[in-house]
C-alpha cells in the first residue's frame, strides 16, 4: 500500500505543524507531531530517496508520538476545538471555492477582519454562465484542507465522542450552509457531503451556532439524497461553509472557531427517517 | 384500419389513399402524424394501439373557425413559433395573471392534440416572471394541466425502468424545480394532476414527494424569523432590522422631528436608534481619555433586502495589556519586559463594547453627528467624549475588492 502511494514524485516534506491536529494535542506536543500538507510546488525537485527517507522519518515520529500518548489528558475531554483563528497563518487552513470554476461571476476572498478574526467575504452573483448547459449558478464555499500524514496518507478525525458542532461567528443576516466531508472508500460516494443550515443574526455581536451532528443530512453533487444516513463521525476529513442563498449581493462572515462537544441532552442519533427503499 | 399517409407515400405514391380515394397531394395539405384520418367516416383506433388524439374533419373546420374568430390564423397555428408568438403578443398588451391563464386556455383550444405542448410550457416558464405569476401555485398547476392525461403513464415495469416519455418528464421536472426555487409548496391539485399525467412511478411524482418531505422539515428552522411579506417602508424595515440585531434588551427610538433646512424631502428622513439600559450604563462609565468611534455602514440582510447600520463603539482593548497591568504589581520587571515583547496577534484582542446602533436613510456625517447629539439627551456623559467618525465609502465597494474601506476620521466638536 505504501509503495503504491510512493510512486508519484510529489511527496511531502514541508513540516508545518497542522492546526487541526495540534489542537487535539496539548500545547507542548505541537512540534512533536508532524502532520504535513501535500505540497506540489516546492517539492517537485525532491529526489525519490530523499523524500522516502523523510517520509520514513515522519512515520517514525508518528509512531513515537502515538506510543508516548501525549494526548492522554485530553482524549477524554467533553469538547474539542477543531479550528481556531490563531493568526494570519490560519487563513492557509482553508480552501476557497467559487462558481468561477463553472464560469460564474461570484467573487470571494479570505481576509483578516477588523476584529482580528478570519473574514470570509465576497459577492454572490447568480448570473448563469452562457455556456448553454449550466442552469443555475452562484456559490462561494470555504473548506478546510485535507490533511496528509506520512506517505501521503489522508488523515481523518474521529469525532465519535461528540454530538454537537459549534461555530462562533459574526454574520450579516444571510443563511449559510455547514458541510462535513468524510472519507469514503467507493468512488460512488466521493461526492457525499453532510450539510445543515446556519442562520446568522447579523449585527456587531458574536453568535454561537450549535448544530447536533444528528441533524446533518446527506447530499451528493448538490442534490439531497432519498436514502439518508448519519455522518460517519469516525472518518471526518474536512469541514466547510457554503454561501449559496440565491441572493445577489455582498456577504461577510467572520469566523472565530469551530469546535465539537458532547451534549447529553441530545439523544437522537439521526433526525431524519431512514426509509428502506422499495 | 385507417390509412397511414407516411406508409402510403413510401409504398404507393402514385395511388391515393385507399380508404377515402383521395390523392396523396391532398393529404399533404394536412399535418401528418403517425396516423391520419381524412374522410368523414368515424374511424376509431383502439387505445392500446394508438394514443394520439384524433378528430373529424367537421371538428377541424369548426375549430379552425373558432381560432379565426380568436384572431389566430391557421397558418400561424401551424408554425413552430406559435407559443412564442402567443406570449409575445400577450405580453405587449398587458402582462398579468388573468392573461397568463387565458393563454393557457387558448393553447388548449388551438389544438386538441396538444401538439407542441412541451415548447409551450417551456416558453411559459420563461415568461412567468414577466406575467408576475412566479409566486402563484395556481399558475404552476395550470401549466402542469396542459399535459395530456393518461398518455405518459407507464404501464409496466420496463417502461418505468427505461424512463417512459423522458422529454415530457424533464419538462414537468422543470416546472417543479421552478416552483421549488420560488419557495412554494405544491398543493393537492399538483399531486392529482401529476398522478393523472405521469402515474405513480415517475420522476415528477418522485420530485413532488421529495419536496413534500423536505420542505415542511426546514420550514421553521430559522431562529430569526421574518414576516412572510417584508414591509417596503424603510422605517418599518429598520425597526425589523434593529430588533433582530438586539433582540430583547434594547430600546428603539425613532427620530424624525428635527428641523433640517437643507433637505428637500424632510418627511422621509429618519434615524432609528437602539440602545439598551446596559449599554447606557457602560457608556456612562467610559473613561473620557478614550475616544469613541461611529462606524458604518455594515450590511444587514433581511431576506433579499440589504440594510446598512451604524454603531457607536469604543476602541478595542488588548487583553494582553490588561494582563500586563496586573502582572506589574506582583512580578519582576524583567518578566514584564519579555511579556511586552509579545506579538500583538498572540494577545487576545478584546473588542470594544458597542454602545448604540442606528439606521438612517442617509448616512452622511452630518446625519450621524445629529444622531450622536440626540444620544446625548439620554447619555449626558457622551458630551465629554471625543467621537471619531469612520464611515466607509459606499460607491467604491464594487470597484475595490477588499471592502472599499475609507478611513475618514474627523473629530467631533464636544459640547460642554
Amino acid at each position: 500500500m505504501f509503495m503504491m502511494s510512493l510512486l508519484p514524485r510529489r511527496l511531502l516534506c514541508s513540516r508545518q505543524p497542522f492546526c487541526l491536529m495540534s489542537r487535539i494535542l496539548p500545547g507542548g506536543c505541537i512540534n512533536k507531531c508532524y502532520v504535513v500538507q501535500r505540497s506540489y510546488s516546492s517539492d517537485e525537485s525532491q529526489s525519490f530517496y530523499g523524500s522516502f527517507r523523510k517520509n520514513l522519518q515522519l512515520m517514525k515520529e508518528e509512531f513515537v508520538t502515538k506510543l508516548k500518548s501525549p494526548n492522554l489528558d485530553t482524549m477524554f475531554d467533553r469538547s474539542r476545538i477543531l479550528w481556531q483563528y490563531t493568526g494570519p497563518e490560519s487563513l492557509k487552513d482553508f480552501k476557497l471555492i467559487t462558481d468561477k470554476d463553472i464560469g460564474g461571476g461570484s467573487t470571494a476572498e479570505l481576509a483578516i477582519s477588523r476584529n482580528n478574526k478570519l473574514l470570509f467575504q465576497g459577492n454572490l452573483n447568480t448570473d448563469i454562465p452562457r455556456d448553454g448547459q449550466t442552469v443555475r449558478s452562484g456559490y462561494c464555499a470555504l473548506r478546510t484542507l485535507n490533511k496528509y500524514g506520512s506517505f501521503n496518507r489522508k488523515l481523518q478525525m474521529d469525532l465519535t465522542p461528540f454530538n454537537m458542532l459549534h461555530l462562533r461567528i459574526k454574520g450579516d443576516g444571510r443563511a449559510y450552509m455547514v458541510n462535513i466531508y468524510t472519507h469514503s472508500y467507493f468512488s460512488l460516494t466521493h461526492d457525499d457531503v453532510w450539510s445543515y443550515f446556519m442562520f446568522t443574526r447579523g449585527g456587531p455581536y458574536w453568535q454561537t451556532v450549535n448544530i447536533p451532528f444528528a441533524k446533518f443530512f446527506l447530499s451528493s453533487k448538490g442534490r439531497v439524497q432519498d436514502k439518508q444516513s448519519p455522518v460517519d463521525l469516525e472518518r471526518v476529513t474536512a469541514f466547510g461553509l457554503t454561501m449559496a442563498d440565491a441572493i445577489n449581493g455582498e456577504f461577510t462572515l467572520e469566523l472565530d472557531s469551530i469546535s465539537a462537544s458532547y451534549d447529553a441532552t441530545e439523544t437522537e442519533e439521526f433526525v431524519y427517517e431512514e426509509y428502506r427503499q422499495s | 384500419m385507417g390509412t397511414c399517409t407516411r406508409l402510403l407515400q413510401r409504398l404507393a405514391p402514385w395511388r391515393g389513399c385507399q380508404l377515402c380515394q383521395v390523392s396523396i397531394q391532398q393529404h399533404r395539405h394536412h399535418q401528418i402524424y403517425s396516423q391520419r384520418i381524412i374522410c368523414g367516416k368515424a374511424v376509431q383506433f383502439s387505445r392500446k394501439l394508438h394514443y394520439s388524439a384524433y378528430y373529424y374533419q367537421e371538428d377541424k373546420r369548426e375549430s379552425d373557425q373558432m381560432q379565426e374568430d380568436r384572431g389566430i390564423s391557421a397558418e400561424a397555428k401551424r408554425t413552430l413559433t406559435l407559443s412564442r408568438n402567443l406570449f409575445k403578443e400577450a405580453s405587449e398588451k398587458g402582462a398579468d395573471k388573468e392573461t397568463f391563464y387565458q393563454l393557457i386556455e387558448t393553447f388548449a383550444e388551438v389544438d386538441k392534440r396538444k401538439r407542441g405542448h412541451l415548447q409551450f410550457i417551456e416558453t411559459a416558464l420563461r415568461y412567468m416572471k414577466h406575467f408576475r405569476v412566479e409566486k402563484d401555485i395556481d399558475a404552476y398547476n395550470r401549466l402542469l394541466d396542459v399535459f395530456p392525461k393518461g398518455v405518459f403513464v407507464a404501464r409496466n415495469i420496463w417502461q418505468v425502468i427505461f424512463n417512459h416519455f423522458p422529454e415530457q418528464q424533464t419538462v414537468a421536472l422543470k416546472i417543479l424545480q421552478k416552483l421549488e426555487d420560488n419557495k412554494l409548496m405544491p398543493n393537492s391539485d399538483t399531486k392529482r394532476i401529476l398522478l393523472e399525467v405521469f402515474g405513480r412511478q415517475s420522476h415528477p411524482v418522485k420530485k413532488y414527494q421529495r419536496i413534500m418531505y423536505w420542505f415542511p422539515k426546514f420550514r421553521n428552522i430559522n431562529p430569526f424569523p421574518l414576516p412572510y411579506e417584508l414591509p417596503t417602508d424603510p422605517i418599518q424595515l429598520s425597526e425589523l432590522g434593529l430588533k433582530r440585531i438586539c433582540e430583547y434588551e434594547a430600546e428603539l427610538k425613532f427620530i424624525s422631528d428635527w428641523c433640517d433646512m437643507q433637505s428637500e424631502d424632510a418627511s422621509k428622513d429618519f434615524i432609528a436608534s437602539a440602545q439598551s439600559p446596559e449599554q447606557r450604563d457602560l457608556l456612562s462609565q467610559h473613561p473620557p481619555y478614550r475616544s469613541l468611534y461611529v462606524e458604518g455602514p455594515f450590511n444587514l440582510w433581511l431576506r433579499d433586502i440589504k440594510l446598512g447600520y451604524y454603531i457607536l463603539r469604543s476602541d478595542p482593548i488588548y487583553l494582553g495589556s490588561l494582563e500586563d497591568d496586573d502582572l506589574e504589581e506582583d512580578e519582576d520587571e524583567e518578566d514584564n519586559f519579555s511579556l511586552h515583547q509579545t506579538d500583538p496577534y498572540k494577545g487576545d484582542l478584546l473588542e470594544g463594547p458597542v454602545y448604540a446602533m442606528c439606521m438612517t436613510n442617509n448616512g452622511t456625517q452630518e446625519r450621524l453627528n445629529l444622531w450622536v447629539k440626540k444620544l446625548q439627551e439620554d447619555n449626558p456623559h457622551l458630551a465629554r467624549l471625543p467621537v471619531i467618525f469612520n464611515l466607509f465609502k459606499k460607491e467604491n465597494v464594487e470597484e475595490k475588492k477588499d471592502g472599499g474601506l475609507m478611513e475618514g476620521t474627523k473629530l467631533l466638536e464636544t459640547d460642554s
